[in-house]
């Protein structure tokens, strides 16, 4: 039998892939990376120098910017996960329904084939969780430790020292200051301030979000520049994606990218694995061989893959958080302008934890709206188009909307299967199931109306809840619990597939909690733990 | 080229949105969309359209009522087509950009609330009758 070509093969491009190949190639390693890798355009740089404000006063042609060429850009219908995408960023869920299909009643979850994966689309928060939530991960925090400090030197992290800081971002190197919030945001902080020691008392904490935004030029990277293009503006690679990463590795000897596969499945053999991709152009199977394969195309897509290798694969649990979100009014700010330059992103985070151990804690983003356009706001309103236009125009700028994650255990009820599918290009596809049951039902509403009275002690008066379900959040974890048992579809606490000797999995499919803080950062440092793992358990480099 | 009718129906979506015809540009813009996104309508939709075309108060009515019974009715699809290519032009940001308080500002607010709760009952009353939910 032929040697492998490769030491190690990589699936995916996304948070994990980018950060384990990085880790990888930075020891020397012979990394092959193998991704569907459907590009767009990279940022929003074709009006350099305008901001929103600028552009839609003045440039003619924005009409192919803000709703596209074929008006893909105006959404219709019930929301779901990715209906907020804008024309340019739509480019991150091409694809999906046909090479990834997916039938459910209750779970409708984003995926992506893009060249950077869903890091593409991502709010660019950074939590670094506790020691509690990684217990209940099934993890010792001290293991994620230099992965946080690596990944946050990568790719850059801007945070403010506030009474938010200890559930996002503590104690790590090189962190910059905050993005600047906008100014009813920063009354909005002063306002707490005053109300800190009651809301304190309540288990409430407000602050300014962590960020992979830098607030300094950097490596080649420009600081942001509050052009408020759209919510995912990253202009200048201000904001950090993971195909700069990737990008960044193709001068690196040793390292090789393909895109337009579609892995599909994988076997192991005597001297290493050998991993059966898709050709994406011309629908053809190849195979491609390694000493040993790291799984990071996010946890539904390691759960295909999983599926159709190993016997017995009857069904792989999956923990999604559950979300919704909640538009406020501020009636003191409606009726005045914005800024023309300001930040689209997150401005403030709350978050709730009511024992004071950093362990049961749900979270809020909140977010002020513009560069999203009036026209996908006033149709959420219950009223005719015109007087909604007039009165959503007015009131714009006192409307608040703020995300609410909670954290989720799982249960028997949650569970990925594979069906015979003969019209899909794999011939399979994913059944998903998602349900909660009454009393966890009853615990978020519960908790819910917390966050409403935190609210409206801050003068934000919850308008309605919106409740996209569950798969909306974007935040999957769980396929592949961490047991330190060899326990089948499962992985070692060093991330390797239990049952096999070469297949090791990188991104959260391990995770056993998912807590309600965003996940991105922590997919980044385990991709790099497990990476250094492998490394370390091999003696072929 | 547009026709006379197609042109009309553009400026009169256009009257109802922002008070003023529509430029040549969103005309098209919107014809062009309503083709790509697709809005054919069955038998009860084109005659209750072709009434809304015809009075800005059953425009008005309709649209209110469908809001709150059948909010994805391709009529209103229609009417947010529009909505969505006036915001995209530039000589009509005013009417999208967020504004510092005009004068009467509260007087002004509770003025079209009152006008869209009054039009949303008649129109519940016109979508049920029409049966066009």
């Amino acid at each position: 039998m032929s040697v492998p070509e490769h030491d190690i093969i990589v699936v995916g491009s996304g948070l994990a892939g980018a950060h384990a190949c990085r880790t990888l190639v930075d020891a020397g390693a012979n990394v092959l990376l193998l991704d569907a890798g459907i590009t767009g355009p990279k940022s929003g740089n074709r009006f350099p120098g305008l901001d929103f404000e600028s552009i839609r006063r003045q440039v003619s042609d924005q009409r192919r910017l803000f709703l596209g060429d074929d008006f893909e850009g105006v959404p219709w219908g019930e929301l779901k996960a990715g209906a907020q995408l804008t024309p340019q960023r739509q480019y991150v869920m091409r694809g999906v329904e046909h090479w990834l299909k997916l039938a459910s009643d209750n779970f409708h979850p984003f995926e992506s084939l893009a060249y950077g994966g869903l890091g593409n689309a991502w709010g660019a928060g950074c939590y670094m969780f506790s020691d509690e939530e990684f217990r209940k991960m099934g993890f010792d925090r001290q293991q994620f430790i230099d992965g946080y400090q690596t990944v946050a030197d990568r790719i850059g992290i801007s945070v403010a020292d506030d009474d938010a800081a200890p559930f996002m971002v503590k104690g790590l190197n090189g962190i910059m200051p905050a993005l600047r919030p906008e100014p009813r945001m920063e009354a909005l902080l002063n306002k707490y301030d005053k109300r800190r020691e009651q809301l304190n008392r309540k288990g409430f904490f407000m602050g300014r979000p962590a960020l992979a935004a830098i607030t300094e030029d950097r490596h080649g990277r420009k600081a942001f520049d509050y052009a408020d293009m759209e919510f995912w503006h990253d202009q200048q690679r201000s904001v950090y994606r993971p195909w700069m990463t990737i990008d960044d590795l193709n001068e690196r000897p040793g390292f090789q990218k393909l895109l337009g596969k579609l892995a599909v499945s994988f076997e192991e053999t005597e001297d290493g694995v050998n991993l059966t991709v898709l050709d994406m152009n011309n629908g053809t199977r190849e195979t491609y061989r390694a000493k040993r394969l790291m799984l990071c195309p996010g946890v539904l897509g390691t759960a295909r893959l999983v599926m159709r290798s190993l016997p017995n694969a009857e069904r792989l649990p999956i923990l999604c958080n559950p979300y919704s979100y909640v538009p406020m009014l501020d009636w003191r700010q409606m009726g005045r302008s914005m800024p023309a330059r300001r930040s689209g992103m997150g401005q403030l985070v709350m978050f709730h934890d009511p024992d004071g151990r950093n362990a049961d804690v749900a979270m809020a983003a909140m977010f002020t709206y513009r560069s999203l356009m009036l026209f996908r706001l006033v149709k959420e309103a219950s009223l005719n188009l015109s007087d909604g236009r007039a009165l959503m125009q007015y009131l714009l700028s006192g409307i608040t909307i703020s995300g609410i994650h909670h954290p989720e255990s799982g249960g028997d009820d949650r569970f990925l299967t594979m069906e015979s599918d003969a019209t899909t290009p794999t011939g399979d596809r994913m059944h998903a199931t998602y349900r909660l049951s009454k009393e966890e039902k009853d615990r978020i509403r519960v908790r819910e109306g917390r966050f409403f009275q935190a609210f409206r002690s801050l003068g934000q008066w919850p308008l309605r809840k919106v409740d996209p379900g569950m798969g909306s959040s974007i935040h999957y974890a769980g396929a592949l619990p961490v047991s330190r048992q060899e326990r089948p579809f499962s992985t070692s606490e060093e991330g390797r597939l239990h049952g096999t000797r070469s297949v090791w999995v990188g991104d959260a499919s391990s995770f056993r909690y998912l807590p309600a803080k965003g996940i991105s950062f922590t997919i980044m440092a385990n991709a790099h733990r497990v990476a250094r793992n492998l490394l370390a358990a091999q003696s072929y480099i | 080229m547009l026709t006379e009718k197609q042109t009309s129906e553009a400026d009169r979506l256009s009257k109802y949105l922002v008070g003023s015809a529509a430029p040549h540009g969103a005309q098209h813009a919107y014809w062009k969309a309503v083709e790509r996104l697709g809005c054919e309508m069955d038998g009860a939709e084109s005659r209750a359209w072709e009434r809304m075309m015809g009075s800005s108060f059953l425009l008005r009515c309709v649209d209110a009522g469908l809001a709150l019974l059948r909010p994805a009715s391709l009529l209103r699809k229609r009417v947010f087509i529009m909505l969505a290519v006036l915001e995209t032009e530039p000589g009509l940001a005013d009417h999208f950009l967020p504004q510092d308080r005009p004068r009467f500002f509260l007087i002004r607010v509770t003025l079209r609330m009152v006008r869209a709760v009054s039009c949303a009952v008649i129109g519940v009353c016109l979508v049920k009758m029409w049966r066009l939910a």
